[in-house]
């Protein structure tokens, strides 16, 4: 069966089966043969993604067969690459500084504000170069989970 | 007497009380908020009660609550665990008035050294010595006066401040204003009072402190010190004792130094004395008035049960040991696994614990209220567990907390794992050379997320292989072996 792996932006093309032997666990923590060697790893699915744990890392890999691999590059094909991009609180939070003003130019991974979660500040990037076009928050809003903060165009 | 506990607190730490409570044949009452009805810790007391909705202002700092709670399951004594209410001063005094005892100090004693300005004065006032500093609230120009005639860089600290909040290092005069200016809201928001004091800036210190323990009776001993200079805006990544930075001698002067501080304010039951170390000379910080979240390394290397001693001593009786009991063996180390993600400037990971395979074998402690279907989520601090490991010596505990380590499995969150198998392994840090920007200014973390990819990618699609061959429709034509067969019959 050939399969499609996504993992951190990059496309693994892969032969399942190929050099993995897996045991018949069905635990999250599992073990299996790779390429000869007995390696102990994590795993869970939601919504057809994977993690893969291996050695304190967590992998997220995305498996797609032939089809929905065609399907996928299809639908990203029609989506214009220069669209508005916003970034989203990606935890609950407070926001604590608001590193960029509206007009502003901003380059890809540029942190644009920081925010207070869990006893810590963490700065959020931007997702593309591009000029802001929105803030939508500000020093001190409470923010959920998925929120627009900053929207970049 | 006490005879039954309340545990004010939540995941490990609750866990890690109730355990020493049910060995002691206590009764124990267990809080929970509506995020942790699921959680273990909640299952292992012999009640347990609901205080309110998961964020922490409607449910774990919620005094009236927790004191109804008491009153209701007769609980005659509540530990705070740390964190939420451990330091509250007014928390202390709610439950001495509802005649419960609290497993902690006097009220007065967290009053008395809960202010940083009030503790160095007292310091000062006893000869224990202090970062030179100016022991008063300061405006811009006392600050830049100071710097002046000390010289730069300063240190403006918050006198109501803790976690670096309100911190600002100081680099010339120029910069005063602005980090005033900040350092002022943030210590107002964070802990409503924007006062703020001032001392010299001490470059690359050790942060070493020492385990207080005080009876009623007037007897205070020390269980040696901790070494926790590894550590990430101010939050502690790694603990271990002895110190590699600290001999005998200044070890008895620190110990010294905390049980005079805890004298003077007449301290009752555990505590900590923060001090920074540098090249064999020591100054004090501050007291941490709770039992602190790396207290299991010292638990190691002396054999004490940290929690028993403080029942002990909070039922009334009296410590059950002098200084010269005070015996300490080997060195025990602690890595503190949080859910966060060391590749993205230690982001917080959150999620669902889809499950977990804890670590074990030899002189391997793991506190923990890890379960699978947990739920990470931002209302409570990213700790997921603490690793602890005891050995003959540094490298030999080094090494065992590596391996056990590599046997710990937690998947749903990236932890920080990884991080801690880098610093274990990393020679600066074995050689025992290490001060409070150790990770900040200069620890090599290897991404070493590029290296293992392939192979999670090829495990992944094998699952999902094996997954769409079981579901396909030749799997469900498979013939049924005969036991099968003979087991269809027999359900006809």
């Amino acid at each position: 069966m050939r399969l499609f792996a996504h993992v951190n932006g990059r496309r693994h093309e892969i032969e399942a089966g190929d050099g993995v032997e897996l045991d018949q666990q069905t635990s999250s923590v599992r073990t299996a043969f790779v390429d000869g060697r007995r390696i102990e790893f994590g795993w869970a699915v939601r919504d057809g993604v994977y993690t893969i744990l291996i050695d304190g890392i967590e992998y997220v890999v995305e498996v797609r067969d032939a089809l929905a691999e065609k399907a996928a590059e299809f639908a990203q094909a029609t989506q214009r690459a220069d669209g508005e991009m916003s970034v989203r609180a990606p935890i609950p939070g407070l926001v604590r500084k608001v590193l960029v003003a509206e007009g502003q130019a901003v380059a890809k991974d540029q942190p644009v504000l920081t925010l207070d979660a869990m006893k810590l500040e963490n700065e959020l990037p931007s997702p593309r170069d591009g000029v802001v076009r929105a803030v939508r928050v500000q020093a001190g809003t409470a923010v959920e989970k998925g929120q627009v903060l900053v929207v970049i165009g | 007497m006490i005879r039954t506990v309340l545990v004010a607190n939540r995941g490990e730490i609750a866990l890690r009380v109730l355990r020493s409570c049910r060995e002691l044949g206590l009764r124990t009452v267990a809080v929970y908020s509506e995020a942790d009805r699921w959680a273990n810790y909640v299952a292992q007391a012999d009640e347990s009660h609901l205080l309110g909705p998961a964020a922490p202002a409607e449910s774990y700092l919620r005094i009236d609550r927790i004191l109804e709670i008491a009153k209701k399951s007769k609980a005659d004594a509540i530990h705070p665990g740390y964190g939420f209410l451990a330091e509250n001063a007014d928390f202390a005094e709610a439950c001495a008035k509802a005649r419960v005892r609290f497993i902690g100090p006097r009220a007065e004693s967290i009053r008395a050294v809960g202010n940083k300005i009030e503790a160095r004065r007292l310091a000062e006032k006893n000869g224990i010595p202090v970062i030179p500093g100016v022991s008063r609230a300061v405006d811009a120009r006392e600050a830049a006066e100071f710097g002046r005639s000390q010289g730069f860089p300063i240190l403006l600290k918050a006198a109501a401040g803790g976690g670096g909040r309100g911190q600002r290092v100081v680099r010339s005069e120029g910069e005063i204003g602005r980090a005033m200016r900040e350092a002022e809201a943030e210590a107002a928001a964070a802990f409503g009072d924007g006062t703020l004091f001032v001392e010299k800036y001490v470059a690359k210190p050790r942060h070493v402190e020492i385990q207080i323990l005080a009876d009623a009776r007037g007897n205070t001993v020390h269980l040696g010190e901790r070494e926790c200079s590894i550590q990430r805006r101010h939050q502690k990544l790694v603990e271990e004792s002895p110190s590699p930075g600290v001999d005998d001698a200044l070890r008895a002067r620190m110990g010294e130094a905390a049980v005079r501080i805890a004298r003077l304010v007449g301290y009752e039951n555990a505590g900590t004395c923060e001090f920074l170390v540098r090249d064999g000379e020591f100054w004090f910080l501050e007291v941490n008035t709770r039992l602190q979240v790396e207290h299991p390394v010292t638990e190691m290397v002396t054999g004490l049960d940290l929690v028993k001693l403080q029942i002990a001593v909070a039922s009334g009786g009296k410590l059950p040991l002098a200084q010269e009991d005070v015996r300490r063996r080997g060195h025990a180390i602690e890595a503190r696994v949080c859910a966060e993600d060391p590749f993205s400037n230690f982001a917080p990971s959150m999620g669902e614990i889809a499950g977990v395979r804890l670590p074990g074998g030899p002189f391997v402690r793991v506190d923990t209220d890890l379960a699978p279907r947990t739920h990470v989520t931002a209302h409570y601090d990213s700790l997921l567990a603490k690793v602890i490991a005891w050995g003959a010596d540094r490298a030999d505990a080094i090494d065992r907390l590596a391996r056990a380590l590599r046997e710990f499995k937690i998947v749903g969150v990236q932890t920080t794992i990884p991080f801690h198998l880098q610093l274990l392994a990393d020679a600066r840090f074995r050689s025992g050379d290490v001060h409070t920007k150790f990770v900040e200014d200069g620890f090599p973390l290897r991404n070493g997320r590029a290296e293992r990819e392939r192979e999670a990618a090829a495990l992944a699609a094998a699952i999902e292989a094996q997954r769409r061959r079981s579901a396909s429709p030749a799997a469900a034509a498979t013939p049924l072996t005969p036991w099968q067969t003979s087991l269809r019959e027999e359900l006809k």
